[in-house]
């Protein structure tokens, strides 16, 4: 199977181009999408994860890889939608209410795509409402809040308390994360989970759709 | 042991025997005694630098401890002290290199008298958020100056982390620890040149805009989130016994003018004392410190901004970071392919000061053992038989027991970035490119120390400002001073007559672009 090999690994080296003619390449070739999905762009993403949790690889690399993998979802998505592909979860995530810092943030959505999730962005400054609407709206499994300052991550516990009023608190799995932030601190205010990388939540927030 | 009373314990504190609650951290009860154990990340069990040697009746070793304390280290009765709970008697040793770095005065030029606003003596403070300096003088001339940690360390490193404590009721405290702090630099600089704290009737005190909240206890909310707008730019006078200083009863203390919530009043008075808004020349004025607040000066526009790159040039985020004192390794090169290095002291590194942690990963990028990229060629390490391990993390050897790690190398990455990105972003702003800049202004302590070279090689410093850098010191000091020493020179005025913009760089997409694209070497 040379040519998802070669997807995956031009994706792990951000050729964003490369990966977009191999792609096409392929589904001409007739590979079924959701083979190359999850066997050439989810399985480079993968490493790439992998590579950023050894400290081997730094947020510029993340970044290009993920846009390479975009790239390759972009043609691939209408062929799957036909097919009807199974989405493992479903999760809204957003830099919490008066911050702004997102790079974080995104690479947590990025892994998250990366490995099959479908990913609301609510973006940054988002007021706790925000997330337990659209989880109840969209349906999602899972809320992902980020925060870089030590001012904003107490307004995480407003999203924990909203999600209960809401009564779609057994529905979600609440995840935070960020700098500042600890296991602790997750604990303190009745959250599910924290990580400290974005490919550690990542494969959480798998983790945690598996076993619904 | 005995327990004593109902929830009371015994505490042998330094050789003293002190009262404690129950249940209380390590942390509180030094805070309460004004004892300095640095919290630099506020006490969350975090960055594991509040390290303490106790033993007795205290809390079983956390989650947090267990994970960042090395086993010979709690084999050797270390704690930290924001996660240990004293929970009867117990014994408590401080352990924290207490001798400051003396960098704050250093550099600031000297200031001649001119017009004195005060009657007999005035004193000019820059309140840094690591760092308090002073200068005091009389009719004709500065009698000395004296410097020492911001008594504030203790609630937190970093501003955030202060003015987070400062909205959860330790308002007050923190301006009577503040007040405390600096009455008693005042006290020993006044006695070191004879004359008593009571005899100055005006003192200039500037710092940036969340120490000048801190300083005055005012609610500083505003400056906790988004949108990040000071209701309170300063500028003003205030009585001495408002703040709780030990000045003459009828003297004035004048805080500086602010340009915005993180645009302080100590990079005003820098900029105002760098001279550049006076010539026609285009300058950039930048302070590598924790805040990385700059400026530039272009066309008669001036463009200001606050790159928040962090405290990894002062240690924090580095895992063995250190202050500059004895046994902190302040400069590395390379002699015949090998790392050679300088110890203050000259004794046993145990660490790395802020110029070390620059020159170090200059020195590795020379010999190519870190990549492009910020990773370890690992292979080469290897080769040279610099491979080690720190905190589970990959590291290399840079002397006898001192390492760097690879996720040290990336806080690195991500505050040298943040520094470089701002000042290219305030150069989009003005429309043109870091060649047209004249002269680069180093201020603050940091300058002094940092061998710009290096500071070129791994990208905190741009390329084309590597022979057109100045360091000018403790300009902030210096601006205060000549408010202080000089009638003509009116802080607040010369400053709303100049255009000043500010600019928000988590809006600005050029930065983010230029933020990515700064962090490789
Ligand atoms: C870049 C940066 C900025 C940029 C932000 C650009 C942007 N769009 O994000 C700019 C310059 C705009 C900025 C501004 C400010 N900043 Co800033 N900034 C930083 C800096 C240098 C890096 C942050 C970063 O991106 N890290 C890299 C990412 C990848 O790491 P991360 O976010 O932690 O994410 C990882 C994990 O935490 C985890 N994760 C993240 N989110 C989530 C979520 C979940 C659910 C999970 C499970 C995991 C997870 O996964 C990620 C990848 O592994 C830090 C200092 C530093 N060296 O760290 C300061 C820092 C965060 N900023 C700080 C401050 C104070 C500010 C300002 C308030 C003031 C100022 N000086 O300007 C402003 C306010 C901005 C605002 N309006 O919110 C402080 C915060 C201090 C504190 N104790 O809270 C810091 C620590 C610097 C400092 N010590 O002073 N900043
Ligand atoms: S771990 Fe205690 S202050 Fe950071």
């Amino acid at each position: 199977m040379g040519i998802l090999e070669d997807i995956s690994l031009l994706l792990q080296k951000g050729k964003a181009k490369k990966v977009k003619e191999l792609v096409q390449q392929a589904i001409d070739e007739g590979i079924d999408a959701k083979v190359i999905l999850d066997e050439g762009l989810l399985a480079g993403m993968n490493a790439v994860g992998d590579q950023f949790q050894a400290g081997e690889i730094f947020v510029p690399e993340v970044l290009v890889a993920a846009r390479a993998m975009n790239v390759g979802t972009d043609l691939l998505k209408p062929l799957l939608q036909a097919g009807k592909s199974e989405v493992q979860g479903k999760v809204c995530i957003g830099s919490i209410k008066g911050d702004l810092h997102d790079i974080g943030k995104n690479l947590v959505r990025m892994m998250m795509e990366g490995k099959g999730l479908e990913v609301i962005d609510l973006g940054n400054d988002v007021a706790p409402e925000r997330y337990v609407d659209t989880a109840v709206q969209e349906g999602c499994n899972i809320i992902a809040c980020s925060a870089l300052l030590t001012t904003t991550m107490g307004q995480m516990q407003n999203v924990v308390n909203l999600a209960k009023e809401a009564g779609i608190r057994d529905k979600v799995y609440i995840m935070v994360g960020g700098a500042p932030v600890t296991e602790a601190f997750c604990e303190q205010i009745g959250a599910d989970k924290y990580t400290n990388d974005a490919t550690a939540a990542a494969e959480a927030a798998v983790a945690y759709c598996k076993s619904l | 042991m005995a327990i004593q009373g109902e929830n009371g314990c015994r505490v042998l504190l330094e050789g003293r025997t002190v009262q404690a609650r129950s249940g209380q951290t390590i942390s509180r009860l030094l805070q309460g005694r004004q004892l300095a154990v640095e919290l630099p990340c506020g006490g969350n069990g975090k960055c594991g630098k509040c390290k303490v040697r106790a033993s007795g009746c205290l809390s079983p070793l956390s989650r947090e401890e267990q994970a960042l304390l090395t086993p010979a280290e709690i084999a050797a009765q270390i704690r930290l002290a924001c996660c240990t709970m004293i929970e009867g008697d117990c014994r408590i040793e401080l352990i924290q290199d207490s001798e400051l770095a003396k960098i704050a005065v250093h550099g600031a030029a000297a200031v001649t008298v001119r017009q004195p606003r005060y009657r007999r003596y005035g004193l000019a403070v820059d309140i840094g958020t690591t760092t308090v300096a002073m200068k005091l003088f009389d009719r004709q001339r500065e009698l000395g100056d004296h410097s020492g940690r911001n008594s504030q360390s203790v609630f937190g490193a970093d501003v955030i982390t202060r003015i987070d404590q400062a909205l959860h009721g330790r308002s007050r405290q923190i301006q009577q620890v503040t007040a405390a702090g600096l009455n008693e630099m005042i006290s020993s600089l006044c006695s070191a040149c004879s004359i008593g704290s009571e005899e100055i009737d005006l003192a200039v005190i500037t710092g940036n805009t969340a120490m000048l909240y801190l300083l005055t206890g005012s609610d500083p909310d505003c400056l906790a989130h988004t949108p990040f707008i000071a209701d309170r730019l300063f500028g003003e006078t205030v009585p001495p016994g408002q703040l709780g200083l030990q000045l003459a009863p009828a003297a004035q203390v004048y805080l500086t003018r602010c340009l915005s919530a993180y645009v302080g009043g100590d990079i005003a008075s820098a900029i105002l004392a760098s001279g550049i808004t006076a010539t026609p020349e285009t300058a950039l004025l930048a302070d590598i410190g924790t805040n990385g607040e700059m400026a530039l000066w272009h066309q008669q526009r001036l463009l200001c901004c606050s790159t928040a790159a962090g405290p990894a040039f002062e240690g924090a985020e580095i895992t063995m970071g250190m202050n500059a004192v004895p046994g902190a390794i302040d400069q590395l090169w390379i002699a015949d392919q090998q790392i050679a290095c300088h110890v203050i002291g000259d004794i046993a590194p145990h660490g790395l000061c802020g110029s070390g942690i620059i020159d170090a990963v200059s020195v590795l990028r020379e010999l190519e053992l870190i990549q492009p990229s910020g990773a370890f060629a690992k292979e080469d390490l290897a080769a040279r038989q610099l491979a080690a391990e720190l905190s589970g993390q990959p590291a290399c050897c840079l002397a006898e027991g001192v390492y760097l790690s690879q996720r040290d190398i990336r806080q690195v990455q991500l505050a040298k970035s943040a520094i470089c990105a701002g000042m290219r972003t305030l150069a989009a702003v003005a429309g043109i490119s870091l060649d047209e800049v004249q002269t680069l202004y180093l201020a603050g302590g940091f300058g002094n120390y940092l061998n710009i070279a290096s500071a070129v090689k791994i990208g905190l410093l741009p390329q084309q400002l590597a022979a057109k850098t100045r360091v000018i010191g403790n300009a902030a000091l210096h601006g205060a001073a000549l408010a202080l020493t000089d009638e003509r020179f009116s802080e607040r005025e010369l400053l709303s007559s100049l255009p000043v913009e500010v600019v928000d760089l988590a809006a600005n997409p050029v930065f983010m672009k230029q933020y990515i694209g700064c962090m490789e070497f």
